[in-house]
């Protein structure tokens, strides 16, 4: 991938070429065709990765074996970041790719050297990643208000 | 408040106490009595601020009618957008304490001044703010998907 094609994604809109290329020395872009599994259940994960853009299923076995989706993620979700600060658990889920799916990924190891020679930059995109989040968290919240509601409506006020 | 104390907070955890003492340099650790105001809805957005202990009402006031939007807890933030772009952006609501409440607030001015100096700092206090966020929301995702399959099952039960 190239520093013109990172520039597109909000991620990196703090980072000029210098930045960008700093990024690209170590964390690397893959791409998922559709139907392709990124993770499987009980793997551990290496590191972090973020959506670019696509849609990744969340799976998870039930009684019996059979995969059920438990959640869809899109451009802008993330997944191992606890793999980050060294807490490497089995994974409870799967991931596979529902659409082509652009990701960006960073294991644990090149996370601590992009920390070490380019924390500049890694703090402009955390930042950015933050501000995604907490803007998905206050939709969400906004969301789970309205279904309260409509839950109350339907069975009255919950007991204490 | 001391460094000792400080450390105590999960956000600060990855930090030396060198990196906090010199993070505090910048940032100042606010306290304010139940029901005092932090900040009023249009009020110029100074800066960044995240709960270390107690809780802050976020409310908005159309028309003279108190619509509370939500309560913040430790570990939450707000103000974060004031940290982008050229720093004259307006709050959009206004934050109380919702009981005694202690809180860091950097400035937009310090942020930036830390982000060129203490870069490294930076980018282990805003891992540790994607995590918590990363947590609360996986958290809150899981509270929404049980209240909406609970709707569909009282629909379900009304039908038949």
């Amino acid at each position: 991938m190239l520093v013109e094609d990172l520039r597109k994604f909000d991620l990196f809109q703090d980072l000029d070429d210098v930045g960008l290329k700093k990024c690209l020395q170590f964390a690397k872009h893959k791409k998922f065709q559709s139907g392709t599994e990124i993770f499987a259940q009980g793997s551990q994960s290496a590191g972090l990765f973020y959506i670019l853009d696509g849609e990744v299923e969340v799976l998870q076995k039930q009684e019996g074996g059979a995969e059920k989706v438990v959640d869809v993620l899109k451009a802008g979700d993330f997944d191992g970041e606890e793999s980050l600060f060294g807490d490497v658990e089995e994974r409870e889920t799967s991931l596979r790719a529902k659409t082509l799916v652009r990701v960006f990924w960073i294991n644990t190891l090149e996370y601590r050297r992009l920390q070490n020679s380019g924390p500049m930059e890694l703090s402009k995109i955390l930042l950015r990643v933050i501000i995604g989040l907490a803007n998905t968290f206050r939709g969400k919240n906004g969301e789970f208000g309205k279904v309260k509601k409509e839950l109350e409506e339907l069975l009255g006020p919950a007991e204490e | 408040m001391i460094i000792d104390d400080i450390k105590k907070f999960d956000i600060f955890k990855d930090l030396e106490p060198i990196e906090i003492k010199k993070f505090l340099q910048f940032a100042q650790v606010k306290q304010y009595k139940n029901k005092e105001i932090i900040f009023q809805q249009g009020d110029p957005g100074s800066g960044l601020f995240l709960i270390l202990k107690g809780k802050v009402e976020i409310y908005i006031e159309p028309g003279g009618n108190r619509i509370s939007l939500a309560i913040l807890k430790e570990g939450e933030f707000m103000g974060e957008m004031s940290l982008f772009g050229d720093g004259n952006q307006t709050r959009t609501a206004s934050a109380l304490a919702y009981e005694p409440l202690t809180a860091v607030m950097i400035s937009t001015l310090d942020f930036r001044r830390l982000q060129t100096s203490g870069p490294k700092i930076l980018s282990k206090l805003l891992l540790r703010l994607v995590m918590g966020l990363a947590v609360r929301y996986n958290k809150l995702k899981n509270e929404y998907n049980k209240v909406v399959a609970q709707i569909e099952e009282a629909k379900k039960t009304r039908v038949a």
